[in-house]
């Protein structure tokens, strides 16, 4: 085999050209060391022979050297088991992230560790009914004045914690809707995500096959993908479409030429170079409680959007948003299986009137967190049952609603009429309750009939300091008022201690989800850290690199140098005896 | 494993920001004297201390309630005590009786001793009437009307007592009068009247102050001693258990006809009757075998009045000692919300000053950071 004359050239030109990308390379990683989402690229080579390495090994020459190395393309380094991790742990954050938004709201009014709340108010208006209990005061008007007041204040400490849960559960649907806030909702992002992705897809196949590796759009991509898991359970597969799958229309038949390049006999030459495209499924729960997936972008299936779902919100009905519905509409079913490619997937609604009360996996993003909000009520038995905002709004108004039936019926049956309002019936009393129009008037007042002129407000007093837990108890109020008070149940709890039980219940599923979250998110960087070990930009190695791809720019250039050096030898200094 | 720039910077960010948000916290610590920020941070202790305020507010309640029902406990105590005074004062009413007996011979002096009698049965009312902040402490549930007031008229004393019960919109008034029957004097009341005067002997003032169960009300301290009470010596318990009992009107009357007042009216009748009809030689004798008789049950009046001021002085001593029950509950629970939810300031301070350290070394270790890379060796 004759060596060609410039052939070690044509060898250093290709190291320096090499060399020359790869520090535009390490450019390129050291400009985007803090862009979000960036994956680190690297050039992969190879060494350059003009034949292939068949006929290479066929030469009888043993002494066959390379032309130089071959730039064959800019890849990342990326690791998608990481990024399966990522998104999982994504899910899991977003939604103990977003409860942890809803308790921080709960907590404004729950939390009394530092306000005199609820608790508080019951404590005065027993200490009030204790000092009425002296006969020298039950007539006196500044205490039973006294009375009203604080009974207003604790009414009205009602009313507030209830118009607060309201307006909490209100920021939690449009949080999820984005009525009335300058931010998009989550419907809204995860809709714009999966227009992006969607599109992205296109472009991304698009530009592949025409030979662009489009880099830093399948960052994009990646970035995407991670913020649409902290919304909703995803997974990512990547697939050859339908042309390229191999396969025939029955989706089972094996087809050669889709894979590989083959001659005119059939035979395979090589094979094919086809851009892989992307699936998102979202998984979610059925009726009957089994798991299944909705295909929410399908690669690049169809024209336009015809490859990516869509998401919408609706069912709630004033204050009420234990109705709201979820509707996912899935984009093209799998192409891989032909019997259904190309068939619209069906709708999937998720929502508490069809039973479906755990619409996807346990701790599965932001989106889940909201619904399980607006949907639960702590009533659902199990571990994984959240308590939502009807929990506390229906605690306080059985809270409520007991309160004001109690004194009312104490009050009327010693005389005074009824002092409390609006606490029938029991839902929506902690937002109606009050003080009863009679007694403002005068009408109604603190009742002294009996034996003597306190025993109304001894029972009152009793009562403030019994704890109902749906029984009959041995003492004189339920001696007196059996039939009455009977079915009352506070679990066992005064009133004050009912409120008390409640901001606990609160506390404890706070601190619970704070470590969640905390435990969450430490895995969650942990896994960023994996991440950014294999993808993110160390400034310490592309310094190294530089040095090393300088060194290797330099030798080449030295080789072309020593090369001509060599030429000149042959040319200018060979043949000529005793010049 | 790679350790590349951007993991570097998160997790010191990271870092900083913890032990940021620990130095905030012990900071916190010192200033408010709180061992936690939220209920969140420990539930449970959060549950507890609640429950031990709401005691603590309930014990401060019963302290301060406790001071006005024993200063008014007290006054009933003076109240009897000046009736008895009247009774047997140096000047009270048996040394009058006495002093009519048996050193005097003539009507001036007699009609002298009457007068003082006749006053001395206004000071009984008038002690039976006494107040405490405007409120009758003898007065039962009826805290706005006098409950006695006395007219002599030509046939002898009217006591009238005047209550208002509960659930009345206008007071009652019960009329007694001490009326000749035979050789002696006696009340005479209206049967339906009796049942009232039953009624307001029955009435209870029991305060929950600390003392017995809210549960059973029963158990708690009446602070209730009724005017018809104090003279008759027969208590609230004693009139409810003896409502339906025939004989219990007639043990009323009888013993208001040796109470104190009864006792004070008799003997000026006795006088009156002396001074102002003809008279025999044996009239006087007469008259001082009944003043004698008077002045025996003057004693057992004593005795009576005697057993309610000094139940009411156990009253008080109970009062006194559930006071002081209440201090030392509520220093207890003063110490046990302060062990749940006290910051202890010796260890909150070295907290905080731990934690000014730990943020001052993260500082450094991020100028360290910031500062040092391959880049800065590469020529």
């Amino acid at each position: 085999m004759v060596r060609a004359t410039f052939a070690g050239f044509s060898t250093a030109f290709s190291a320096l050209q090499a060399n020359q990308k790869r520090l535009d390379i390490t450019g390129q990683n050291l400009a985007n060391m803090n862009t979000t989402g960036y994956t680190r690229q690297q050039l992969q080579v190879s060494s350059l022979n003009y034949t292939n390495p068949v006929s290479h090994y066929m030469s009888t020459s043993e002494v066959v050297v390379g032309f130089g190395v071959h730039m064959d393309k800019v890849t990342q380094i990326r690791d998608p088991y990481l990024d399966i991790q990522y998104r999982d742990q994504m899910q899991k954050s977003g939604y103990s992230n977003s409860l942890q938004t809803s308790f921080d709201e709960l907590a404004q009014f729950l939390d009394e560790s530092h306000i005199t709340g609820i608790r508080n108010a019951f404590d005065d208006v027993r200490s009030t009914l204790n000092n009425m209990t002296d006969p020298s005061k039950i007539h006196d008007k500044v205490f039973e004045s006294e009375l009203r007041t604080r009974i207003q204040t604790l009414t009205n400490l009602l009313n507030d914690g209830a118009r607060q849960i309201n307006t909490y559960k209100e920021n939690e649907y449009h949080r999820l809707d984005g009525t009335g806030t300058s931010e998009q909702g989550a419907i809204d992002t995860v809709n714009n995500i999966l227009q992006q992705i969607g599109r992205l897809n296109r472009q991304i196949k698009q530009n592949q096959i025409y030979g662009q590796p489009s880099l830093e759009l399948m960052d994009e991509r990646n970035v995407l993908l991670d913020e649409l898991s902290s919304y909703i359970p995803i997974e990512v597969t990547y697939y050859k479409d339908k042309e390229h799958n191999g396969l025939a229309a029955d989706g089972a038949t094996e087809v050669l030429g889709e894979k590989y390049h083959l001659d005119s006999a059939g035979n395979i030459i090589m094979k094919k170079e086809w851009p892989d495209d992307l699936r998102v499924t979202m998984t979610y729960t059925k009726p009957d409680g089994t798991s299944d997936k909705l295909v929410l972008v399908e690669g690049t299936v169809g024209t336009g959007d015809e490859n990516y779902g869509k998401l919408s919100i609706g069912g709630a009905a004033g204050d009420d948003y234990s109705g709201v519905t979820l509707t996912f509409d899935g984009c093209f079913k799998n192409p891989v299986n032909p019997d259904v490619y190309g068939e619209p997937a069906t709708k999937v609604s998720l929502g508490k009137a069809a039973n479906i009360n755990y619409p996807f996996p346990s701790g599965s993003g932001s989106i889940q967190a909201g619904l399980d909000m607006l949907w639960k009520d702590g009533k659902t038995p199990g571990l994984n049952d959240v308590k939502g905002y009807d929990y506390y709004m229906n605690e306080l108004d059985k809270l409520a609603s007991t309160f004001g039936y109690v004194m009312n019926v104490i009050n009327d049956d010693h005389g005074g009429g009824f002092l409390i309002s609006g606490h029938f019936p029991e839902k929506g009393a902690a937002l109606n309750i009050g003080i009863s129009q009679d007694w403002i008037n005068g009408t109604a007042f603190v009742g002294k009939d009996g034996d003597n002129a306190t025993d109304g407000v001894k029972y009152m007093f009793e009562a403030m300091q019994t704890e109902f837990n749906g029984s009959a108890k041995d003492s004189d109020l339920f001696k007196k008022y059996a039939a009455e008070f009977a079915g009352l149940d506070l679990d066992g709890n005064t009133f004050a201690n009912y409120m008390n039980h409640i901001s606990t219940v609160h506390a404890n599923d706070s601190y619970a989800n704070q470590i969640s979250l905390k435990t969450n998110v430490t895995v969650l960087n942990g896994i960023q850290n994996s991440r950014d070990s294999i993808s993110g930009v160390s400034l310490d190695e592309e310094a190294s690199n530089m040095m090393m791809y300088m060194s290797a720019y330099n030798a080449a250039s030295r080789l072309m140098t020593t090369l001509d050096q060599a030429l000149d030898v042959l040319i200018n200094n060979t043949g000529v005896v005793g010049r | 494993m790679r350790v590349t720039n951007a993991s570097t910077y998160r997790n010191f960010t990271s870092s900083v920001n913890n032990v940021h948000l620990s130095l905030n916290k012990s900071m916190n610590k010192i200033s408010s004297g709180e061992l936690y920020e939220k209920s969140a941070d420990a539930p449970l202790a959060y549950y507890e201390g609640k429950k031990i305020d709401g005691i603590y507010q309930d014990t401060l309640t019963k302290t301060s309630l406790i001071k006005d029902i024993s200063n008014r406990i007290y006054q009933q105590e003076l109240g009897a005590r000046s009736i008895q005074e009247i009774l047997s004062s140096s000047g009270g009413a048996k040394n009058k009786v006495q002093f009519a007996m048996t050193d005097t011979t003539s009507d001036a002096s007699l009609q002298t001793v009457m007068e003082d009698l006749l006053q001395k049965q206004q000071e009984i009312v008038d002690s039976l009437n006494v107040q405490y902040s405007d409120y009758f402490v003898f007065g039962g549930n009826d805290y706005k009307n006098a409950p006695f007031s006395l007219k002599q008229t030509d046939d002898g004393p009217v006591l009238t007592y005047t209550h208002q019960f509960t659930g009345d919109t206008a007071p009652t008034e019960i009329t007694l009068s001490l009326q000749k029957t035979g050789d002696t004097y006696e009340y005479v009341v209206s049967v339906s009247d009796m049942a009232k005067l039953q009624q307001a002997m029955m009435e209870q003032g029991r305060i929950d102050v600390g003392y017995g169960t809210i549960f059973d009300h029963g158990t708690l301290i009446d602070t209730f001693t009724g005017g018809l009470n104090l003279l008759t010596g027969i208590t609230s318990d004693e009139a409810i258990s003896r409502a339906s009992d025939p004989t219990f009107a007639n043990d009323i009357l009888e013993k208001l006809n040796s109470s104190a007042i009864g006792l004070v009216g008799k003997a000026t009748q006795y006088i009156s009757d002396y001074l102002n009809s003809p008279r025999t030689a044996d009239d006087n004798a007469k008259m001082d075998e009944k003043l004698k008789g008077v002045l025996t049950e003057m004693t057992g009046a004593e005795q009576t009045l005697s057993t309610v001021y000094s139940d009411l002085g156990n009253k008080y001593r109970l009062l006194e000692t559930t006071e002081s029950r209440l201090n030392t509950k509520a220093d207890n629970l003063k110490k046990q919300y302060s062990d749940k939810l006290g910051a202890d300031p010796y260890e909150a301070i070295m907290e905080m000053y731990n934690n000014n350290y730990a943020y001052n070394a993260a500082l450094k270790v991020g100028s360290q950071l910031m500062s040092s890379s391959l880049f800065d060796f590469v020529r």
